[in-house]
């Protein structure tokens, strides 16, 4: 009786499956490996990009006066560096996240819609193709703020019509990616798995899908109102023609915070699985996290003017935005309390990936405390549109989302290569990077609160020291991610061998496949206890 | 998922396979009027204030959001039947009723499980009978097609 073991095969080329040869895999995959890491890469890469406009505005920084770029050049590159990482880091990294753990944590076979998962991919190298090719054009690129107000926006040369197609093309894949996340998340599950079993990670993308679902609509719609605006003669946001530009604001936000909340919920995921394998423990409150990250889902919705709290509302508008704020830090509060619950008592290590959750769960925090700060509204017309803001949300974006996802790459690498990545190099990737953060974001609460504005060229000399200090900082950090690309290219290529556990105290069913995760996905048939 | 059920009494070993399917018909179109009511509340505001450029975007999205959900649905009911015969192998695919039959001789049938040149990529299961070969399992998860590929071995070897 021939055994049922998987055979290597040559004799019928008939047969013959697997990628294609050569690039055409990559162009034409339907694999969610292959997707995952094509989004991770390409996520990568804008890091890169978005870093380097990064360091052009801290170097212009590092001293009042214009020295390397000029004004104009320099809001092409706030714009551009926001929108980059937010659309091009962050979002793709968590999409790509998604495509290779969700099957394998939930014992699925691949993607629900693997065609579709194909094309949001290869929508967005285009996209920000792009948006990147309209520094070139007459007029340079967008430099109103990646906020996009009308009508400074509108003032953007030949490069608007393609900046506004770019970010319909970005919205179209985020849809995509979601409607794919959520239907797989939903149908394929394997039998045991119901939704209370379901990983932490597998839980905050299904709520972050829903969101993703419920605001992208909004902000197709508002942009392409610019677009009317600027060359259909329509009025939505002109003042003159009867429309009112502040409602773009709302519009805006009704988006965007939404939007910000899309970008930290998956990293609370990833937290949530990484401190529970090096605290040995359980994850303390399982359903609360769920519950939580819910309500923050929800209450995202009703707060959206804290953005506008200058701009002009009624009172009770002021205060309902204010206390609806406020009552995020509620949910927010039950997570980071629920983190160190479980790291209480727990055998922990700090290998690299821990290191970085435990520096997500400290910054991030320091981030919330700082926008809970932004929330009362009468401080906030102090706040507001000063570095404060600039602080503020990079705390919860680069020590918060964009180290979540540091933490995630180191520590499901091991599974997705089957090489064990430098630990040695990791620690240093981490302790720069952590020491290169807050160099460069701490001193800029300090400018905020001294009144120097955000999103200028030049400033006035009492400026100087924290501005010098944040530049210093931001080359820390932006020249110690080199370290990361580094080890991340070596442990592709080789490497000490991962066993398939990789970490002692790793639970889920991905951690059953060998790693990587070949042809025969699970062993034994997945089973959840 | 392989279960044992709906076989005709001619066969002798029979395995009826089916993708995972969490989500019932019922509840789709629940998730789905729940999409709908979601972003319907947040766009009609805005359309009833005038920016009625949000509603043909939100249309769009339903539309791929509905589509998506009733192609998962539409596969997710996918079935294959192999049913073993004293000395024949029937496979039959279909949703609701077989909608593709084919009949092979079960003498000298060999189960084949191919693995990929390439890790990473699913396994293919195949049953040959001479120069002839069908494609069985695709759906199916790799420790569900290592069974199948052990129990069908098993069933061909007993004596009809
Ligand atoms: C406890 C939770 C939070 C509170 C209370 C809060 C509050 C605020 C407030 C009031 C502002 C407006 C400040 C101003 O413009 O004057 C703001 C800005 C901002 N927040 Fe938060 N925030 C929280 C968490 C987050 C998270 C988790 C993220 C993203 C991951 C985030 C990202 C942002 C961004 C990007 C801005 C600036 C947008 C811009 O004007 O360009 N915030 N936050
Ligand atoms: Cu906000």
């Amino acid at each position: 009786m021939s055994t049922a073991a998987p055979t290597h095969d040559h004799g019928h080329d008939h047969e013959h499956h697997g990628p294609a040869p050569g690039l055409s895999r990559w162009i034409f995959t339907t694999n969610h490996k292959d997707i995952g890491t094509l989004y991770l890469l390409f996520s990568l890469l804008m890091f890169f990009v978005g870093g380097a406009m990064a360091l052009v505005i801290r170097a212009e920084l590092f001293q009042p006066g214009l020295q390397i770029v000029d004004p104009h050049f320099f809001n092409q590159m706030t714009t551009m560096h926001a929108l980059v990482m937010i659309f091009g880091a962050v979002m793709p990294a968590f999409v790509g996240l998604a495509n290779w753990l969700i099957p394998m944590m939930i014992g699925a076979p691949d993607m629900a819609l693997p065609r579709m998962n194909n094309w949001s991919f290869w929508i967005m190298p285009f996209a920000f193709t792009l948006l990147l090719s309209t520094l070139f054009t007459a007029g340079g690129g967008p430099a109103g703020g990646w906020t996009l107000y009308p009508p400074l926006v509108l003032q953007t040369g030949e490069a608007f019509p393609f900046v506004i197609l770019a970010v319909h093309m970005m919205g179209a894949s985020s849809i995509m990616g979601a409607i794919n996340i959520v239907a797989t998340i939903l149908n394929l599950r394997a039998p045991t798995m119901t939704l209370m079993k379901m990983p932490l990670f597998v839980w905050t993308w299904l709520i972050t899908a829903f969101l993703l679902i419920a605001v992208m609509p909004v902000l197709a719609g508002a942009v392409t109102m610019l677009l009317t605006d600027k060359y259909f003669g329509t009025s939505f946001f002109n003042a003159a023609g009867g429309g009112d530009p502040v409602m773009f604001q709302h519009i805006f936000w009704f988006f965007g915070h939404p939007e910000v909340y899309i970008m930290i919920l998956p990293a609370f995921g990833v937290v949530s699985m990484i401190i529970p394998t090096f605290a040995r423990k359980p994850l303390f409150g399982y359903a609360s996290m769920v519950y939580a990250t819910a309500s923050i889902a929800f209450l995202s919705f009703i707060v959206w003017a804290h953005h506008m709290f200058t701009v002009g509302m009624p009172l009770a508008g002021e205060l309902f935005f204010m206390y609806a704020t406020m009552l995020i830090a509620v949910p927010t509060g039950v997570k980071v309390f629920n983190w160190v619950s479980t790291m209480w008592r727990g055998s922990m290590t700090f290998e690299t990936p821990m290191l970085f959750a435990i520096a997500f769960v400290v910054l991030f925090t320091i981030g919330g405390f700082s926008g809970l700060m932004l929330a009362i509204a009468p401080a906030d017309f102090q706040y507001q549109d000063t570095y404060f803001v600039v602080a503020h949300f990079h705390y919860v974006l680069v020590p918060g989302a964009v180290f979540s996802i540091m933490a995630a790459a180191y520590y499901w690498l091991p599974k997705w290569t089957g090489h064990m990545y430098n630990e040695k190099l990791g620690q240093w990737h981490f302790w720069l990077s952590v020491i290169g953060v807050n160099v460069l974001f701490f001193p800029q609460h300090f400018l905020g609160l001294a009144g120097m504005p955000r999103r200028i060229p030049d400033y006035a000399l009492q400026f100087t020291e924290f501005n010098m200090i944040s530049t210093v900082g931001a080359f820390i950090f932006g020249l110690s991610q080199l370290l990361f690309a580094y080890n991340v290219i070596q442990t592709i290529r080789g490497g000490a061998k991962a066993t398939d556990q990789v970490w002692e105290g790793a639970k889920g069913l991905e951690w059953t496949l060998s790693s990587p995760p070949p042809y025969h996905t699970f062993q034994t048939a997945p089973r959840v206890d | 998922m392989i279960a044992d059920m709906g076989c005709t009494t001619e066969c002798q070993y029979c395995f009826v396979l089916r993708p995972n399917r969490s989500l019932s018909w019922r509840q789709t179109v629940m998730v789905f009027a729940s999409f709908c009511i979601i972003t319907l509340a947040l766009v009609l505001p805005l359309v009833a204030m005038g920016f009625w450029l949000v509603l043909p975007f939100a249309g769009l999205e339903l539309l791929a959001v509905g589509t998506g959900f009733y192609l998962v649905a539409r596969h997710c009911h996918e079935r294959e039947v192999i049913c073993i015969a004293a000395d024949t192998i029937r496979i039959e695919r279909g949703r609701r009723k077989p909608e593709q039959s084919l009949t092979l001789t079960r003498t000298w049938a060999r189960v084949v499980l191919k693995a990929c040149p390439r890790q990473w990529y699913p396994s293919r299961l195949l049953i040959r009978v001479h120069g002839q070969t069908v494609e069985v399992g695709r759906f199916l998860v790799e420790e569900e097609r290592r069974q199948l590929a052990e129990d069908l071995n098993r069933c061909l070897c007993v004596n009809p």
